[in-house]
């Protein structure tokens, strides 16, 4: 990482807490987040990229395959289709379709999921997944065989072996605050340790461990030493010497020619590593069984049904039999990465369990769930791929907005009962998590932390904490306070049960990696609603966090009454005479035309409508916009309360108390109904009062934002009855024949993947006069002012102009090279831009 | 929206004679055609199973009265009540319009029967023995050629329907099945369904819609081709024979040559020997067709295929969708049944299930058409392929299941060759699967809505030929300013560009008015500044 990167990055983290997070990452999703990747970031996912599609590459291309398939007998009761290509059709309406959904949730990724048939598609990453919850190569094929209408195809077979085969062979364990690759399978041990960059990363020399063997003899087990920091640097500065030592060992071993003296150098490497282990045997072969009762826990909930698709898959080889030896070597930590990436290309993932129930050297976190909170049977579900060999594995659990994260988190860490960090992506989410936490647990108040830049409070003397904090306080790193290097040294010196991070998808890659760096876990569970990035960097969490381990389905969720029943509508504006003829000038700056679209008088007197009909059937409506000028203006306009990046984080707990109203209120406030809020309102903020949207702009064609504002409305209402037609309702205003269209197409398509329908309203002003709903067209003058103000805007508008050529050349000279799709721009002018602009804060 | 496409529909089918099937063609036939239409018995017959059953109730009750009745006694047949009346209604004018029924002339108020209908109705109860099926004179009675079980009529069928296969993809352009024959291009050529010049011609763009054109001397699909294609296999086949009657000297001979195919049990032998004229000419053609199959060794004899048999009668609706739970083995049956019901279905009639789900599965497709704009075929048949690529993109082929999407520009591409939305939407519910029925629409609205979106996306922009104006001095502004004041006056004005361009432009048809005009303007001016 060049020294200017750095700067930048500093720069960037600098920025206030909440709405730098956010706000940088909608312009991370369509743009390319270069300067959070530094150059090993970079060529480490590219890497993977290229091994997932050199695998991929024995999937057929092409479109026509009857000459080479036909139907096998009894296909007509069979559910599902498996292509050549790898993607596989699931009919909805068979009845073998529930199991069949659990199994290919399990081994694919969901494409698709509207009402009759489905589509999935296997990828290394899902394959990945699948073996790391204990599905075999042998069983995953001979699943799919029966439940396919179609014999396998023979690249399909050939690309679940080789995604498969050697997967699941090793692991990554946390022991006493050291990090070691354990496996029973010495050739896979051997095949990593061949592997340069994991050489490196190796924490001994064979005579480092030998001498510490002897120590461990002669009773002086670095076991009997605490936690504490002088040993540790003891340690540490020890470490240091032997490793310069081993780093010599290395080249020497690198440079040998003779291949067999190599093979002999990591043989003995392995035998003394062997005895090394022995006292970390414990394989205990947990049956997949007491994972869904673990999972049920203290929720009262019926964990015990097992599914079908689990009953099916009973026959999967677990674990390793006990009598198998556990061979393992360490590692250190800063290598971590370095580690799994090469284990990732060598086609060894190294999977993180952590069998908690053993862990006696960690203090237990008296948490428990209250007898009150219930636990639904999908987060049962998704919690019983987490813990499904008694022991828990790391990865990430997709759940839409408001079908109940933050319980499935808690749940979680009520399974596991030792000390827990979480991680926020704003302080207002830190609160959030704190209150849940005190709603649905029993745990003491005093177990609760904070580590947020506004309190910084000590970890729980017994050890056992719940820290919740945010990510950028976790990857800041420099100038901190005296108490918050108090803090982190104890986050440092902790070795954290678990790791529960929230809203996954926003966060840069580089900021996990410097906050992963500093914490030590045993397991990480990533929580999301939407795991789409246009940017392509989804594939680092697999490495980063882990695998995908479960998926909600959303139409079932609203079938099931969990989720709200949301009326989706693009409604079309007709742009004005005057705001149109502008916006098709050529001269036009691209800038201005986009506010053009976004203030299109039409738009305000459309929004005035939809919202004087709204707060009078007494909804509680947010107005979403992602440009500061046209919210200024909405608001004023419009006579409504505003809330963006600038709003003072007491005036935001404010409005967001008013709008909450009822009790949420403190004495005095006044309810309101309706606010315009920016893309601060995405994410993490939790409003389940409201029920209505009206998006009057937003970030061109992110479809994740689409998702997430819509998750705003998802979480059902208390008292609802589901039978009655929709509850929630979701306005998307489209300037029409602008290019909102196109963007507003590219939008949808994550949810309409999903089942969700998007019904196009055209003559919105005819509806709303058929059915006597005012409605008044802006005057004359107001939109005149509002052209006036557009136009009188030149300066940033010159710079706008002059960021985005730079950053279309440089994205058009990306897409040439690496010829991997679409890029958008970006690049730290544009970004310095924007916010000059106003379009970020 | 429902209003929207029904309009649509109703005002974009561009030949109006393609409207309508067999009966209605027998509506508009004069009385002495009819006449000799009646004058054959499996024509009468075929009508009267035509009918509705309250109509095929009073013909049966009038068969054997001779004289006229009052109309009175018809009403007095039917039970009171609006409902019975509005059947009663419907009945007569079904009668009327296919004049089985007729005024006694010089006896208002009273009707009868067709007398030529009344009397091979008759005839027909009299001696239903006589040739229980057509075109048996001649034959010695054995049968011994009969193709009419097992594998022999598997192959009858299957030739059959690799002929119309054959037929329907050489006009899609595909070379899968070879050239038809020089006898049905020049048929396809003159009833408009290809030509030489294509739908390049009449769309007035040039298409290449990804079908393999065979060559640039075959002639290529038209508008009306797209049309034909999106039609179901019995419609198809009627225009054909409408397409007969028109050419031929007496479509009732084609008529009955029909009728009395319908009563064909498919894969008997029958003998050509009693045919006229016309008929045997048409039936050389029935054979290219596959409607028939000629004995190779023996051209006077000649077997019916289920395709010539069903052409009359084809299948409602109702029939497709029971048909088409029957071939696809709907899941949700099975989901009743038990799979080993369904797997017992199979096994347990090893000749019939799996010819009837050939037959029934290689004729039909039945069409998803999901939320996310994906659509999933299930079909066997290549040519369903040719068809659903005309407005889709396909993404996969499996033996059984097309995989497609709808996108923006694989609709347009269909619009550019004249297939029109209503035309797609049609073809998209008319084919839905079984499966569909059960949510509220076939093709979802967000679909439909969208198709017909695309479609008005076309016909926003209307072209107005114009004159520029351009290249003013800087010292005419005020030229300029008068000249665009003055068109805007008169409303000729189409667009303008201030200084510094100075341009401006006008309807084509008021150049010469406002050329004068500014001739007149810049003299005015000039003098004024001397």
């Amino acid at each position: 990482m060049g020294p200017k990167q750095a700067d930048l990055l500093q720069a960037a983290l600098a920025e206030a807490e909440n709405v730098a997070l956010q706000e940088n990452n909608y312009l991370g999703e369509d743009f390319v987040t270069e300067d959070y990747d530094d150059k090993l970031d970079k060529s480490a996912s590219a890497k993977i990229a290229d091994r997932a599609r050199k695998n991929t590459s024995v999937l057929a291309s092409g479109v026509d395959f009857r000459k080479i398939m036909q139907l096998k007998e009894g296909h007509e009761s069979r559910p599902i289709w498996v292509a050549p290509t790898g993607q596989i059709y699931l009919e909805a309406s068979s009845p073998y379709f529930a199991l069949a959904t659990d199994f290919l949730v399990a081994i694919a990724e969901p494409e698709s999921r509207p009402e009759l048939i489905h589509h999935y598609k296997l990828t290394p990453y899902s394959l990945y997944a699948a073996v790391s919850v204990n599905l075999d190569t042998e069983t995953i094929l001979r699943t799919l065989e029966r439940l396919s209408k179609v014999p396998i195809p023979p690249e399909v077979d050939t690309f679940v072996r080789r995604c498969t085969a050697s997967h699941g062979k090793a692991k990554l364990v946390l022991k006493r605050n050291r990090l070691y690759v354990e496996s029973p399978y010495p050739e896979v041990l051997k095949k990593l340790l061949e592997i340069r960059a994991i050489r490196q990363a190796q924490d001994q020399s064979i005579d480092a461990r030998l001498r510490r063997l002897e120590a461990r003899r002669m009773g002086q087990d670095a076991e009997g030493v605490g936690p504490g920091q002088s040993a540790n640097s003891v340690v540490q500065s020890n470490d240091v010497r032997l490793l310069e030592s081993a780093a010599v060992q290395e080249d020497r071993a690198a440079q040998a020619t003779d291949f067999e003296e190599l093979d002999k150098l990591l043989e003995r490497r392995i035998e003394n590593i062997d005895d090394i282990a022995d006292d970390d045997e414990e394989d205990g072969g947990v049956g997949a069984n007491d994972a869904t009762a673990m999972a049920a826990n203290d929720g009262g909930g019926s964990g015990k049904k097992r599914s079908a698709a689990e009953a099916g898959m009973k026959d999967v080889k677990s674990e390793p039999s006990a009598q198998r030896k556990v061979l393992s070597f360490e590692i250190r930590p800063e290598y971590i990465e370095q580690v799994k990436e090469a284990a990732m290309m060598a086609d060894y993932p190294l999977m993180e369990e952590y069998d908690f129930k053993r862990d006696s050297r960690n203090p237990d976190l008296p948490i428990n769930l209250r007898a009150s909170t219930r636990v639904r049977a999908y987060q049962e579900k998704s919690l019983a791929k987490m813990f499904g060999n008694g022991r828990a594995r790391s990865g990430i659990i997709v759940l839409p907005c408001g079908a109940g994260k933050t319980l499935t988190g808690i749940t979680a860490a009520c399974t596991v009962k030792k000390s827990c960090i979480i991680f926020c992506i704003n302080s207002v989410g830190v609160e959030q998590w704190i209150r849940s936490i005190k709603m649905f647990t029993t745990l003491k108040d005093e177990h609760i932390r904070r580590f947020t830049s506004l309190s910084k409070d000590d970890l729980h003397e017994s050890g056992a904490t719940v820290l919740v904090t945010t990510y950028n306080m976790m990857s800041y790193s420099k100038g901190r306070s005296a108490d918050g290097e108090r803090v982190m040294q104890q986050v440092k010196n902790t070795e954290w049960g678990l790791i529960i991070m929230d809203e996954v998808h926003v966060v840069p890659a580089k900021m996990f990696r410097m906050a992963l760096r500093h914490v030590k876990s045993h397991c990480k569970l990533g929580l999301t609603a939407t795991l789409v990035r246009e940017d392509g960097l989804i594939d680092d969490l697999n490495f980063l966090i882990g695998p995908k381990l479960y998926e909600a389905n959303w139409q079932a969720l609203t079938e099931q009454g969990f989720l709200a029943k949301v009326l989706c509508a693009e409604v079309w504006c007709p742009m004005t005479p005057e705001f149109f003829e502008e916006y098709l000038r050529p001269d036009t700056p691209a800038k201005r035309k986009q506010l053009l679209y976004v203030m299109n008088p039409n738009k305000f007197a459309i929004c005035q409508m939809l919202l004087r009909y709204h707060v009078e059937k007494k909804d509680k409506v947010l107005v979403f916009s992602d440009d500061i000028p046209a919210i200024l203006r909405y608001s004023t306009y419009l006579r409504i309360h505003h809330l963006y990046g600038d709003t003072t984080q007491w005036e935001r707990e404010r409005l967001l108390r008013r709008f909450r109203g009822g009790k949420n209120m403190l004495e005095g406030e006044k309810e309101i109904n309706v606010l315009v809020i920016s893309q601060v309102g995405d994410v993490g903020i939790d409003l389940p009062q409201a029920n209505v949207i009206i998006q009057v702009s937003s970030h061109f064609g992110s479809r994740r934002q689409e998702a997430q504002r819509l998750g705003r409305i998802l979480r059902p209402k208390p008292g609802e009855d589901f039978n009655v037609g929709w509850n929630a309702f979701f306005y998307t205003l489209i300037s029409m024949d602008t290019s909102e269209m196109y963007f507003s197409n590219k939008r949808q398509q994550y949810l309409v993947d999903q089942g969700y329908t998007f019904k196009v309203i055209r003559n919105i002003k005819e509806i709303a006069r058929a059915s006597g709903i005012p409605y008044e067209e802006l005057p004359i003058e107001k939109q005149r002012e509002i052209q006036r103000d557009l136009r009188a805007n030149k300066v940033s508008e010159a710079l706008f102009e002059k960021s985005l050529e730079i950053a279309n050349r440089q994205a058009a000279a990306k897409s040439r090279k690496a010829a991997a799709g679409r890029i958008a721009p970006t690049n730290k002018l544009m970004r310095s831009v924007l916010r000059k602009t106003g379009r970020l804060k | 929206m429902a209003t929207v496409i029904s309009a649509g529909g109703g005002a974009n089918s561009s030949e109006d004679e393609g409207a309508g099937d067999l009966f209605d063609y027998i509506g508009t036939l004069d009385e002495a055609r009819v006449g000799d239409l009646f004058a054959c018995r499996w024509s009468c017959l075929g009508v009267l199973r035509h009918l509705s059953p309250l109509a095929k109730q009073l013909v049966l009750r009038l068969t054997c009265v001779r004289k006229g009745v009052p109309l009175e006694w018809l009403s007095k047949s039917v039970v009171a009540g609006a409902q019975a009346k509005g059947a009663l209604r419907e009945a007569l004018t079904q009668l009327r319009t296919l004049k089985v029924l007729v005024d006694v002339i010089g006896e208002p108020g009273r009707v009868q029967l067709h007398k030529a209908f009344a009397s091979q109705l008759r005839a027909s109860i009299a001696a239903p023995q006589i040739s229980a099926l057509p075109w048996q004179d001649g034959l010695d009675g054995s049968r011994g050629n009969d193709k009419t079980s097992g594998s022999a009529l598997m192959n009858l069928e299957d030739a059959a329907l690799r002929k119309w296969t054959a037929i329907l993809h050489f006009i899609v352009g595909s070379n899968e099945y070879g050239n038809p024959g020089k006898r049905v291009v020049k048929l396809l050529v003159s009833m408009g369904l290809m030509g030489h010049g294509g739908a390049s011609d009449r769309s007035g763009t040039a298409h290449n819609n990804g079908v393999a054109v065979l060559g640039s001397s075959l002639p290529q699909i038209t508008r009306q081709g797209y049309e034909f294609m999106l039609k179901d296999i019995h419609e198809q086949v009627w225009i054909f024979m409408k397409h007969y009657t028109r050419k031929v000297g007496s479509p009732e001979s084609v008529l009955q040559m029909l009728f009395r195919m319908s009563y064909c049990k498919p894969g008997t032998e029958c003998s050509s020997g009693t045919l006229d004229e016309t008929q045997r000419s048409l039936l050389g053609d029935f054979d290219l067709f596959g409607l028939v199959q000629i004995d190779e060794s023996r051209r006077d004899r000649f077997f019916p295929t289920s395709l010539g048999v069903n052409v009359v009668f084809g299948q409602s609706r109702e029939e497709r969708m029971a048909a088409a739970a029957r071939a696809v083995d709907l899941p949700a049956q099975s989901a009743q049944t038990g799979a080993s019901d369904a797997a017992k279905r199979v096994k347990g009639e090893p000749g019939m299930v799996p010819m009837n789900r050939r037959a029934t599965a290689s004729s039909n497709v039945f069409i998803i058409c999901e939320t996310n704009f994906k659509v999933y075929a299930y079909t066997e048949s290549s040519l369903h392929v040719e068809m659903l690529r005309l407005f889709v993109n396909i993404e996969c082929i499996l033996p059984n299941l097309i995989v497609a999407v709808i996108t923006r520009s694989s609709i347009r591409s269909a619009f550019k060759l004249g297939i029109t939305g209503s035309q797609i939407i049609h073809f998209l519910s008319e084919n839905a699967h079984p499966l569909c029925k059960k949510r509220h629409r076939l093709v979802p609205d967000n679909i439909t809505d969208q198709i017909i979106l695309w479609e008005g996306e076309r016909n926003r922009v209307r072209a107005q030929r114009g004159v520029l104006y351009k290249d003013f001095q800087p010292e005419e502004e005020a030229v300029h300013s008068a000249a665009v004041a003055h068109a805007l006056e008169n409303k000729w004005l189409l667009f303008q560009s201030g200084p510094p361009n100075m341009a401006f432009v006008i309807l084509e048809s008021k150049h010469d008015e406002m050329r004068a005009f500014v001739k007149r303007t810049r003299e005015r001016l000039r003098n004024n500044v001397h």
